[in-house]
């Protein structure tokens, strides 16, 4: 056998993986090839090297966290019937307050404006009432002054109300007191 | 086949016997904890890795034939894990080795760390650039001195297998060591019979 076919069985030879036929033939060739005697010496110190690989030192703690990890996913802890429906309990009552809190604050944002009563006193005219038609509907006298509305903030316009005769027939805006502007000249 | 110590214990795990399982663990934990650590070179990965597998053979070990022999069963769970391990993170890419430089330079000196951590920081960048099925079968003879008949259980694979991904497995590991550049290319080589 020459050495290409010698080479073929050299890393099996440094194993202890050949037959005892193919370890006869590699120790007669070798006895007289020292280029494959080299390379089987080769192959013996790369395998030696690899050895030194079995084990070593390892971070600490590792041996009871591999344990430890292992039991907390086989046998987890059993807990008693009564902490488990304390557990339920509060887990609904968590559900329930959050949901109440939920309700709660979307009737807070979304209720409709109040409206406020007056901070003082002080007489108002009362308003008058024009029809849809534009004739002045008749209205009863008015025997206490009339409250203006307070509107909340951004919420109504504010009305001029006009002043009241003696008899309590009112008049309607003086023009002094319309705003000008817009008018036009027919 | 396996001794009636053992044997007994399966069993008692068989019936869901934590402390049986506890003392399975601590009987194999380290030579689990070591191959995937050769396979991997992670300590944090060799960790989680030999938690799985205890976890799996924990479920599983209903259907465990008690006249195998265990560790075969728990280390081909082993290296199964570190495999598919190993191809997620490289995406399947094999090492393309042609023109990087040797590992065994001569005119390296000693690191700090000593002469021997350094070798063994070299032989594990060398294994690292192994496909998958020459490290699984180079870790479990090299390494952890397994038989071929032991290693063909693990990784089911024939004998013959076996001395082929070894011889293949070694060249390689030499090449590399060497600083030769060498194209590994595919898993598949033509020389295996399975």
């Amino acid at each position: 056998m020459g050495c290409d076919d010698m080479k073929d069985l050299l890393p099996l030879v440094a194993g202890g993986e050949a037959r005892d036929d193919e370890r006869q033939a590699v120790k007669d060739h070798v006895s007289h090839c020292a280029p494959c005697s080299r390379e089987l010496d080769l192959f013996r110190e790369a395998r030696a090297n690899l050895a030194l690989l079995r084990e070593g030192e390892v971070p600490a703690g590792t041996w009871k966290s591999i344990w430890s990890n292992v039991r907390a996913d086989l046998f987890p802890p059993r807990i008693s019937r009564s902490l488990f429906f304390f557990d339920l309990g509060l887990r609904y009552a968590a559900v329930l307050m959050v949901g109440l809190a939920v309700g709660v604050g979307s009737y807070v944002v979304t209720r409709p404006a109040r409206v406020l009563p007056p901070s003082g006193g002080g007489a108002a005219d009362p308003a008058t009432f024009v029809s849809f038609q534009g004739q002045p509907a008749p209205i009863q006298p008015v025997t206490s002054a009339p409250v203006p509305l307070r509107a909340e903030v951004n919420q109504r316009p504010k009305f001029y109300a006009p002043r009241v005769k003696p008899d309590g027939s009112c008049y309607l805006p003086r023009v002094e007191a319309i705003p000008t502007g817009g008018e036009r000249d027919y | 086949m396996p001794d009636a110590a053992e044997v007994g214990l399966i069993q008692r795990c068989q019936q869901g016997n934590e402390d049986a399982f506890r003392q399975l663990v601590e009987k194999y934990q380290r030579r689990t904890y070591w191959i995937a650590y050769n396979m991997l070179n992670n300590y944090e990965t060799a960790r989680e890795i030999s938690q799985e597998a205890f976890i799996r053979v924990y479920r599983n070990i209903g259907r465990f034939d008690v006249k195998k022999n265990f560790y075969t069963w728990l280390y081909q769970i082993v290296v199964n894990l570190c495999i598919d391990r190993m191809r997620k993170l490289s995406h399947g890419k094999t090492v393309d080795l042609d023109g990087v430089g040797g590992l065994a330079d001569p005119h390296r000196g000693p690191s700090e760390a000593g002469e021997k951590s350094e070798l063994r920081r070299r032989v594990h960048l060398a294994l690292l650039r192994l496909p998958p099925k020459y490290k699984a079968v180079l870790t479990l003879r090299d390494i952890q001195g397994f038989s071929c008949e032991e290693i063909s259980e693990i990784v089911e694979c024939t004998n013959a297998t076996v001395r082929w991904r070894l011889h293949r497995a070694r060249k390689l590991f030499k090449a590399i060591w060497d600083g030769k550049g060498v194209e590994i290319g595919d898993e598949t080589d033509a020389g295996e019979s399975n």
